[in-house]
């Protein structure tokens, strides 16, 4: 066949030549009337993953938040960019001045549940970067966590097969995907809830080759625990072409317990391009939509991006409060924070571009006690403040709960 | 001479008989072929009397036919008017006959359907039986003249027709602004309400005067409307009903002009470009407080993008809630990852739903905002409001990851140190 194509080449008159330089110079010109602007700066210059394996962290973005301007991207076959987030807490942004390929693998895939053997590995799974954690599996009498999230999955365990079963976790977003949200997290019962796929804007002003996977599943449940959501993954370019994967979908349940046998949402893929010839290959997830490219692409500005962190636990008598770690794990094998008191304590938390009068919840949860919010304190506060600022907030939490 | 044989033959053929018999048959034979000289007791008078110049068709003419008593009786069948010249230059010729009557004075009419418009030379014969005698009259000359232009209004666009034979021998072609359309003209002028159509639309107009002495009752598509048909271009807006809705519409040029034209429905604004004539070949549903209305007008523009000048609609329908949810759900609708219905900007939100809406269904960001119709409906903001954006925080909840924590502090008896875990989200 490629003999064959070389001989007709070979074969083409002058006059054909010109005319295929011709209609080449006009389907040139068509797309260049079609343009897409990335936006991107280019300040981050290249992202080239070639080694084979796994990375698990690139560089932090220059202008911050979790807007990547890059001049080019490439993902090479047999590499693997895993885009978690429990290092990456937002959605993420890859903008690009040249052309993306992805021959290798993005991976914003939530991990999937699984069942303790001891209290202490009850651990929220992990989702992808801009998902929601899937909820921690009970163990004995240690209660269990609904999953993260817009739509996390809820339930309680314990309670028979009446109205309570482990829910799986929702896909809260449209088919804009804007806001950019990924998927939530499955309800966690006998094991730990899937968590939600990831949320990943990739904009190229040039074109977008797919002929790896790019990958927003949610997590499988374990036992009877509800599987995360899918995350979503909008791409934007004048040309997307491939023949790879792109797939948010929603993960497995566990097994069926009473009525919780049911998977996570799907979420979304979206592609946007003026010529898409994107056909992608195996089992596809989640729902896909095509679009031609919109002339804004939502993309936050780093200054403007909300936020909400635990920064740390005020213990009375203590001059300093206890620091929470940046990248909490909320697994009990080793404990975010130790404390040591039987005092009513103090949660502090740090909240940025948060509208005015919005009202922050602090839940407690514990040994074989139900989950504990605190009540809503709307006087004092006041939202949002030039710069990030700390607000405390008093937990009902109690010593004996803690003893 | 003349005289003497007119006075003997009309002295009778009895006394020829008794005097003359070599000469009988003679004259006899003289008085039968002589027919202008036979004697009779008076002479009849024959006189189109009623031939008017100047009249439109059909030609009316009456003869009057005068004998005296005594007078040989009017042959069957013996009045006619006879027409000497015709516009294409042939003999004249019968053009209808009467029954006769008995001896007296007799007025006898006649219709000439035939000619158009011209100048005809009429004549009356009259035939007696007895003597075979035949009258004519003096001719007349007749000028029958085309019918005078009739002014017809079709949506307040005033067109002259000239009706040249009435009534109509079958449709009649017209064109307005390159709109074609038939009138059948059976009267004129129209004793009741004649129905036409344009591009398939059936629409009656009751054409007594004109112009129109006041409103006149039309019927697009079933829905009636008025209009007071006065001047064409119109000086200003005029009012119109549709099912009780009333409209003005500013008619000043067909076809209308590349620019927009604006009108109103219960105070409700909106734009139509008219640019393109003869309309498409379906009409267009448009809605407005739920009033579905069709227009089977002309507009090119309306069969792809609008251009970005469009001026966007001004008011904001109340959207049902229920209506909303459910239009949104049918704009999200994939098969394949192409909408299920005819989404032709790609807004999220289905044709048919945003003319229900208000928005235009060929330009994603009706209000040029920078954000999709269909996004800002989903997200709790206006579409047709450039200062109403939509919240772009995700759906309202931000949340901390688990932080877990334990508590050492030593308790006296069997109690298990417990472990605990905080988290803070901010939700709606």
């Amino acid at each position: 066949m490629q003999k064959s194509h070389r001989d007709f080449s070979a074969r083409l008159p002058t006059s054909s030549l010109l005319l295929l330089a011709l209609l080449t110079l006009s389907s040139a010109a068509t797309l260049a009337g079609q343009s897409v602007s990335s936006g991107s700066t280019g300040a981050d210059l290249a992202l080239n993953i070639t080694s084979p394996g796994v990375t698990t962290s690139i560089p932090s973005p220059k202008g911050g938040g979790s807007v990547y301007n890059f001049t080019s991207i490439n993902i090479a076959m047999g590499s693997t960019l895993k885009l978690s987030g429990a290092v990456y807490p937002g959605p993420i942004y890859f903008l690009a001045q040249g052309a993306v390929t992805v021959a290798g693998t993005i991976d914003l895939s939530g991990q999937g549940g699984s069942v303790p053997t001891v209290s202490a590995q009850r651990i929220p799974t992990i989702p992808g970067a801009g998902g929601y954690f899937g909820g921690s599996a009970s163990f004995g009498a240690d209660g269990n966590l609904p999953g993260f999230g817009p739509s996390g999955g809820s339930g309680s365990a314990g309670t028979g097969c009446g109205n309570s079963y482990a829910l799986p976790g929702g896909f809260s977003g449209n088919q804009f995907l804007v806001p950019l949200v990924g998927g939530s997290g499955g309800n966690g019962w006998a094991g730990s809830g899937g968590a939600g796929g990831g949320a990943l804007l990739i904009a190229s002003s040039v074109s977008i080759s797919v002929t790896g996977t790019i990958s927003a599943n949610g997590g499988s449940g374990a036992s009877s625990s509800g599987g995360g959501a899918g995350g979503a993954i909008r791409l934007v370019a004048p040309a997307i072409a491939g023949d790879g994967a792109i797939t948010a979908a929603g993960g497995s349940p566990g097994f069926s317990y009473c009525r919780g046998n049911n998977p996570g949402a799907g979420g979304i893929v979206r592609l946007e391009a003026f010529q898409d010839t994107f056909i992608a290959t195996g089992t596809t997830g989640g729902n896909v939509y095509t679009a031609i490219p919109a002339s804004n692409l939502f993309v936050p500005a780093a200054a403007a991006e909300p936020s909400i962190v635990v920064t740390s636990i005020s213990v009375p008598g203590v001059t300093l409060p206890v620091a929470v770690p940046l990248k909490p794990t909320g697994g009990f094998t080793v404990p975010d924070v130790a404390l040591n008191s039987s005092s009513p304590l103090t949660v502090n938390i740090t909240a940025k571009n948060i509208p005015l009068g919005t009202i922050p919840t602090v839940y407690f949860s514990t040994l074989n006690e139900p989950i504990r919010q605190s009540r809503p304190r709307v006087s004092p506060v006041r939202w949002p403040r030039p710069q990030p600022r700390q607000r405390s907030l008093l937990t009902p939490a109690t010593p004996s709960a803690m003893s | 001479m003349a005289r003497f044989q007119w006075i003997s033959c009309g002295k009778t053929i009895r006394e020829s008989n008794r005097f003359l018999p070599p000469f009988a048959p003679w004259l006899a034979l003289l008085c039968a072929t002589h027919l202008w000289a036979a004697p009779a007791v008076s002479t009849p008078v024959v006189t189109p009397t009623s031939v008017v110049a100047g009249q439109a068709t059909p030609v009316k003419a009456t003869c009057q036919v005068t004998t005296a008593s005594g007078d040989p009786a009017l042959l069957t069948g013996g009045v006619n008017l006879v027409r000497l010249t015709s516009p294409a230059g042939t003999d004249a010729s019968i053009i209808g006959a009467m029954t006769a009557g008995s001896g007296g004075s007799y007025s006898y009419s006649f219709t000439d359907t035939e000619p158009g418009p011209g100048q005809y030379g009429l004549q009356c014969t009259a035939a007696f039986s007895a003597t075979i005698r035949r009258v004519r009259s003096t001719a007349a000359t007749v000028t029958v003249s085309p019918g005078s232009p009739a002014t017809y209004a079709v949506s307040s666009l005033t067109f002259s027709v000239l009706d040249s034979v009435s009534p109509a021998a079958g449709p009649q072609t017209h064109s307005i602004g390159g709109l074609t359309f038939s009138i059948l003209n059976s009267v004129s002028p129209a004793s009741g309400p004649l129905t036409y159509s344009i591009s398939g639309l059936p629409f009656s107009i009751l054409n007594s005067v004109s112009p129109a002495a006041g409103p006149q009752t039309h019927s697009i598509s079933g829905l009636p409307f008025s209009i007071l048909n006065s001047v064409s271009p119109a000086a200003g807006p005029q009012t119109y009903s549709i099912g009780g809705l009333p409209f003005s519409m500013l008619n000043s040029v067909s076809p209308a002009v590349a620019g927009h034209q604006t009108y109103t429905i219960s105070g409700l604004t909106f734009s139509i470009l008219n640019g393109v004539s003869p309309a498409p070949s379906t009409p267009l549903t448009y809605s407005a407080f739920g009033l579905t209305f069709s227009i089977l007008n002309g507009s090119a523009s309306l069969l792809g993008p609008a251009p970005l000048a469009a001026p966007s609609l001004s008011f904001r329908i109340p959207i049902d809630p229920v209506f909303l949810k459910e239009a949104l759900a049918r704009g999200a609708r994939t098969i394949n990852g192409k909408p299920v219905c005819m989404d032709s900007d790609g807004d999220g939100l289905c044709d048919s739903d945003e003319l229900i809406i208000g928005t235009n269904p060929f330009r994603a960001d009706t209000d040029g905002d920078g954000y999709p119709d269909g996004l800002e409906l989903r997200l709790g903001s206006d579409p047709l409001n450039p200062n109403s954006i939509p919240d772009l925080r995700p759906p309202g909840y931000f949340a901390t990851p688990a932080v877990s924590v334990i508590n050492t502090i030593f308790i006296a008896g069997p109690a298990l140190r417990r472990q605990g875990a905080f988290y803070a989200k901010i939700a709606p």
